[in-house]
């Protein structure tokens, strides 16, 4: 979405005008739900954390400051609801007895369908590797890899300092290529 | 070459967060070091496999705004509605009470009515909300 309509439909969201926060809802929906999905194990939470996350971030816009992004700031909303759900309801459902029946595991890219298989089986590999890392490395690699944010905004997103983040996502890298190169050997070996 | 990269750095570098000069001088690094090549070149391997995934909820079809927008249309349609029946609840017992044809016996009945009516509807909008905080089927659609 594009920054001035961004901010257009957030000046008119402010003056009370409901109907105006439908399109900001429609836009992050997609990535709002990848999101909470990878960061809670199962879609049923992912879909309450990410209302509840857009009724928080409604609510809070009069505190919004126009010069920044909705992005991030939104982002940050959704991450916070999602912790707390994983701390109060107890909801940390293991997400290695996750039904991947509720997982599309598909690649982004086109490719013929030998190709297709190879990537399906990477992703998969990943989807495994991400299961297994910290709660802190996976929202990182997902907020920096899936959506694409600069270290400014992951910064403000996980409310640590800038200088963080680099080692942060090394951690978190270093974390992820550990288990998959265990899995590769697991799997060899069967 | 001045300073050793640190694993900070490469990070950096593979994310396009490092000014121009520091990334020329860890360019220069990189023709020297096959040791960094390595790194960088697993790292980078990783970042697109990841990129080329989608973990994307299979069954999840897009519903928020319905839920959202009624959540919200909802409160404001009760605050609303509060404010208005206050106002004109204040305004019909300001001028029962100053209707000096009216006996105080009457006013008296109906204010302690009214008090209880309010008391009752108090004692069950507080049940019902606390009901809709613990409901796990609040948002089922019926």
């Amino acid at each position: 979405m594009k920054v001035d309509l961004e901010r257009e439909l957030i000046h008119k969201c402010k003056a009370g005008q409901t109907r105006f926060y439908e399109p900001l809802v429609r836009a992050y929906e997609p990535s709002g739900i990848r999101l909470a999905f990878v960061l809670l194990g199962n879609i049923n939470d992912a879909q309450d954390a990410l209302q509840e996350a857009f009724i928080k971030a409604y609510r809070s816009l009069s505190q919004f400051d126009l010069e920044r992004s909705f992005g991030p700031w939104f982002f940050q909303i959704l991450r916070n609801q999602c912790r707390d759900m994983l701390r109060d309801r107890k909801s940390h459902v293991s997400l290695e007895e996750l039904n991947q029946e509720d997982l599309k595991i598909t690649a982004n890219i086109e490719a013929g369908p030998e190709r297709d298989y190879e990537c399906n089986a990477t992703a998969e590999q990943l989807w495994k590797g991400l299961r297994r890392i910290g709660e802190e490395h996976r929202e990182i690699l997902i907020l920096k890899e899936l959506e694409g944010f600069r270290y400014a905004e992951l910064a403000s997103i996980l409310n640590i300092p800038k200088g963080t983040v680099a080692s942060r996502l090394y951690h978190a890298r270093r974390a992820l290529r550990e288990i998959l190169l265990g899995l590769r050997v697991k799997t060899e070996h069967e | 070459m001045k300073k050793a990269i640190s694993n900070e750095d490469l990070m950096r570098y593979l994310d396009d967060e490092m000014p121009a000069d520091e990334r020329k001088e860890l360019e220069e690094h990189l023709r020297h070091s096959t040791e960094l090549q390595r790194k960088l070149t697993i790292y980078q391997a990783l970042r697109t496999d990841l990129r080329n995934s989608n973990f994307y909820p299979a069954n999840y079809r897009r519903s928020a705004w319905d839920q959202v927008g009624a959540k919200l249309t909802k409160r404001i349609g009760w605050v609303l509605l509060i404010v208005g029946w206050i106002i004109l609840t204040a305004y019909g017992a300001y001028f029962f009470l100053a209707d000096p044809e009216e006996s105080s016996w009457e006013k008296w009945g109906a204010g302690l009515l009214w008090v209880g009516v309010l008391a009752l509807l108090i004692s069950v909008i507080r049940e019902r909300y606390k009901e809709s905080k613990t409901d796990p089927y609040k948002d089922v659609l019926r």
